[in-house]
């Protein structure tokens, strides 16, 4: 894709977002919108090695999203990508629904890893490039987690076995929007800088635009030549996208007025 | 009495078992030395995960080897791999239904012996059952141990086994079979009263199925080494045909087999059940003989709690 084709395709993937969580009143639309260029990238950008029409296909690269809140942002790209039915866009969080409220590997083709419990999933992917590269495949593994799931300690468990396993094909996205769920990052925690604890961990991290496709897919690029995990510390914006919601915590998990709704679609491209 | 190492056996289990599935992997928290394993890792390096002192990533991380398609056996502490790293067990594992077998060292207070209570697996089974989708073992001595590695790494799904101390009484003789799902009737004296019993405690339990049908007492003594899922069809025959029961257990004895065993009962055959472990309390460091006697689980103990239960 090219650079326009992304940003319109993360445009549109905000759009369906927000109709998912208007439809069902529930849902975390800060976080999605932050970690949706990520998102983008991964799937459209010519990074994950996938096949919609065999979603458990052994050689598959794997994509982890630790910070599972944010999944209607994955489900958006899946049903994009045809790993989903287009009409499953307004199951989410409903029952009888793949689209669980957190993601579910199980239930969902196209999830590689049950996740939202913050930590675990990268954990989950320590494992699963560590059992890549002793079935020596070439695939690789993608994990993208939120700045204040970082405060979890399996984070740094998982990490300092990811170094000493030489997990070079674990690439790690941080979606460093400085806010969690009870407030600024800087008053909830004492979790940054995280840069200097990454690299205290003898980690190769890059800090980049997390909304610049062009950094996303360059600092992959980078990584490729590491000897173990790489780290991307993507700067975002919380409710990127939409200006009412942008750095606004009260986004975290909030559902739009009929009004806002309105505007939103409006702001991100007119039609529903 | 006669013992051999419970933990140890989880690595000769492990061995015979990579003999033909090279797909078997252990995950270890800096567990290697618990079931002794050094050997292993020298005869298959590429077959052992160290994850460093981590319980939560070890067990994450195992189930990130399962979704990829290996199969990781995860050594711990029972309390630490069923408590600390309860969450992970629950919603990384068996969630998913992944497949991955976690063995708890340590388990009970017997083999927790002179740690003390933090050490102390007390209440890894009662944690292990209320999950969905995981079976529940406990192997009666290092014979056992061995058999059931193999046996539960031919079963997919996720799996939690209690071990001991190492230093572990045999109970079966060495040719006996482990055959998951199933009870097994170690002392056939009658049907008055039927006592239940896992683990470590069976020699206790036995001594107590003589001395009682000395006393006259039809007594039978049954083995129930998988805990979860229990089998039905074979618990009811015995509990229908006993006036009363007893379950004994190195475990507290809330949510344990005695909780399992009275969920049953009260559903199909009401009868009274005498729970016998760890009253609802901490233990302390001890020997294995010092603390049973102190807490409880003891022949006598069992044999008086059995008349009482016959009144």
């Amino acid at each position: 894709m090219t650079l326009n084709e992304l940003q319109d395709t993360a445009r549109l993937i905000r759009k369906d977002v927000l109709e998912m969580v208007h439809d069902v009143k529930d849902g975390h639309l800060g976080p999605s919108y932050s970690a949706a260029d990520i998102i983008t990238a991964l799937y459209f950008g010519g990074i994950l090695n996938i096949k919609p029409d065999q979603p458990r296909w052994e050689d598959r690269d794997r994509f982890v999203l630790s910070k599972g809140h944010a999944c209607p942002a994955v489900y958006a790209a899946l049903i994009r990508r045809g790993f989903l039915r287009e009409e499953e866009k307004f199951t989410l969080r409903k029952i009888n629904s793949r689209l669980q409220g957190h993601p579910d590997m199980v239930k969902t083709p196209g999830i590689d890893a049950t996740t939202g419990p913050l930590g675990n999933g990268l954990a989950m992917a320590v494992g699963m490039a560590k059992a890549l590269k002793l079935q020596k495949k070439a695939s690789r593994v993608f994990v993208l987690t939120g700045d204040g799931e970082l405060q979890e300690g399996i984070i740094w468990e998982a990490l300092q076995a990811a170094v000493k396993h030489r997990l070079d094909n674990l690439y790690i996205f941080i979606d460093q929007n400085l806010w969690q769920s009870g407030g600024l990052l800087s008053e909830v925690s004492g979790i940054l800088p995280i840069r200097e604890k990454i690299e205290a961990f003898q980690i190769a991290c890059q800090e980049i635009d997390g909304h610049d496709f062009n950094a996303i897919l360059k600092a992959v690029k980078t990584s490729e030549v590491n000897t173990g995990p790489s780290v991307i510390i993507c700067n975002t914006i919380k409710g990127k996208g939409l200006d009412f919601m942008e750095d606004d915590n009260s986004w975290h998990k909030r559902v739009p007025t009929e009004e806002q709704y309105e505007e939103g679609i409006r702001q991100l491209g007119g039609c529903k | 009495m006669k013992t051999a190492s419970t933990r140890r056996a989880v690595t000769e289990g492990l061995l015979d078992t990579l003999e033909e599935d090279r797909s078997v992997i252990l995950v270890s928290s800096d567990s290697v030395g618990v079931i002794k394993a050094q050997d292993l890792m020298e005869k298959y390096p590429d077959n052992v995960m160290e994850m460093g002192i981590s319980e939560q990533a070890a067990m994450a991380a195992s189930a990130g080897l399962a979704s990829c398609g290996m199969k990781p056996v995860y050594v711990a502490y029972a309390v630490f791999a069923t408590q600390r790293a309860c969450e992970q067990f629950r919603n990384t594992v068996a969630y998913p239904g992944l497949d991955v077998k976690v063995i708890g060292a340590n388990g009970g207070m017997g083999s927790g012996e002179r740690e003390g209570v933090t050490h102390q697996g007390l209440e890894d089974i009662g944690i292990a059952r209320t999950i969905p989708g995981i079976t529940v073992l406990s192997p009666a001595d290092a014979g056992q141990v061995r058999k059931a590695m193999k046996a539960m790494l031919t079963i997919k799904g996720p799996f939690y086994m209690r071990v001991g101390s190492g230093r572990d009484p045999v109970f079966w003789p060495e040719d006996t079979p482990f055959e998951p799902g199933k009870t097994r009737i170690f002392f056939n004296g009658g049907k008055d009263l039927v006592i239940f019993a896992h683990g470590f405690v069976l020699p206790l339990v036995k001594e107590a199925c003589e001395i009682l049908s000395a006393q006259g007492i039809g007594v039978r003594g049954v083995e129930v080494a998988t805990i979860k899922p229990l089998n039905n069809g074979e618990m009811l025959d015995y509990l229908r045909d006993c006036r009363a029961a007893l379950v004994v257990e190195d475990h507290t004895v809330i949510g344990g087999l005695g909780s399992a065993v009275a969920e049953l009962s009260s559903e199909f055959y009401p009868k009274k059940i005498i729970r016998i472990g760890l009253e609802d309390r901490f233990s302390e460091s001890g020997t294995p003989e010092e603390l049973f006697e102190k807490y409880g689980i003891t022949s006598k103990k069992i044999v008086e709690k059995a008349l009482n239960a016959l009144k």
